[in-house]
C-alpha cells in the first residue's frame, strides 16, 4: 500500500510517524520530532481487466518539533526523499496547528501517482 | 495556510483564450470574471461547513469575502480563504487538524478538494465558452 511505503520512508529518517488526529487529548506528544501524515485521497488513475493498476493519492505530511530550525529541515529533506522515490509537490510547505505551544509545526502536500 | 490563490487552469483554456483573442473579445474582462466564480463557488461552501465550528463568528468573520481582482503583469489572481490576521487562525487547525485533532475535511475541501476545482473549471469553460459565443453572434 502506498501509505506503508510512506510510513517506511518517513521512518528513515529516525523519528515516529503517527496518523495526524491519532493522538488523545492527554497524550504527550511521542518525541521532542515527529511525523504526523493524512490521506486526503487515494484515486483510482488506471485500471485493466477490473483490477486496479495506478493510483494517485494525496497525502498531508507534517513535521513537528521542539526546534523550529528541525521542523524547517527535516520537512525539506523528506520532501527531497518523496520527490527521489517519484512522489510530486505542488507546494513547500506551510505552517500548521500545534496542540502543544512548545512545538513548531510545518507540512506539505504530497501526491504519488503509480502502482499500488 | 487555508486560503488559496485561484487561477484559470482547465483542458483547452488557452486555445479558447486564443480564439478570444482573434474575435476581438476583452480577455483581462473574461479572466476577472472566472476567477470571481471560484471565489463564489468556494466561499459560500465555507461559510456553511464553518457553522458547526461557531463559536465566536471570529474565525468565520475572517473569510475573505473581497471578489478584487490583483494583476501582477498579465497574471491575474483572487485570494479565497481565511484572512489569519483577522483571526483566520483557527482555520489552520481545522483544515490540516493537529496530532490530537483530525482535519474536517469538509472544510479542506471546500478550497482544496477535487470536486470543488472540478465545479470551478467547469463554471469558468463556461463563461469562456459564452464570451466566444457572444463575439461570434451568438
Amino acid at each position: 500500500m502506498v501509505e506503508d511505503k510512506l510510513i517506511e520512508l518517513l521512518q528513515s529518517f529516525g523519528h515516529p510517524v503517527i496518523r495526524q488526529g491519532s493522538l488523545n487529548e492527554n497524550d504527550d506528544y511521542p518525541a521532542d520530532t515527529f511525523f504526523t501524515f493524512w490521506n486526503n485521497s487515494e484515486i483510482e488513475h488506471s485500471a485493466y481487466d477490473n483490477g486496479t493498476v495506478s493510483v494517485e493519492c494525496d497525502f498531508d505530511i507534517n513535521v513537528y518539533s521542539k526546534n523550529p530550525q528541525t521542523t524547517y529541515d527535516l520537512l525539506a529533506l523528506a520532501r527531497d526523499k518523496l520527490k527521489q522515490s517519484g512522489w510530486s509537490c505542488f507546494d513547500r510547505g506551510h505552517d500548521i496547528g500545534s496542540d502543544d505551544d512548545s512545538y513548531i509545526g510545518r507540512g506539505i502536500t504530497m501526491i504519488y501517482l503509480g502502482g499500488i | 495556510m487555508p486560503s488559496k490563490r485561484f487561477g484559470i487552469e482547465f483542458e483547452g483554456f488557452e486555445y479558447m483564450m486564443e480564439d478570444l483573442k482573434r474575435l476581438g473579445g476583452d480577455l483581462d474582462e473574461v479572466a476577472e470574471k472566472c476567477l470571481k466564480v471560484a471565489h463564489e463557488t468556494v466561499t459560500p461552501k465555507l461559510h456553511g461547513d464553518m457553522r458547526k465550528h461557531k463559536r465566536t463568528g471570529r474565525t468565520d468573520r475572517s473569510m475573505n469575502e473581497s471578489t478584487r481582482v490583483t494583476w501582477k503583469g498579465n497574471t491575474a489572481s483572487i485570494d479565497v480563504g481565511f484572512h489569519i490576521s483577522q483571526g483566520g487562525l483557527p482555520s489552520v487547525f481545522l483544515m490540516y487538524g493537529t496530532p490530537k485533532m483530525r482535519k474536517d475535511k469538509k472544510l479542506y475541501n471546500d478550497i482544496y478538494g477535487r470536486a470543488i476545482q472540478k465545479k470551478i473549471e467547469e463554471e469558468q469553460a463556461k463563461i469562456l465558452q459564452r464570451a466566444i459565443r457572444e463575439r461570434m453572434g451568438g
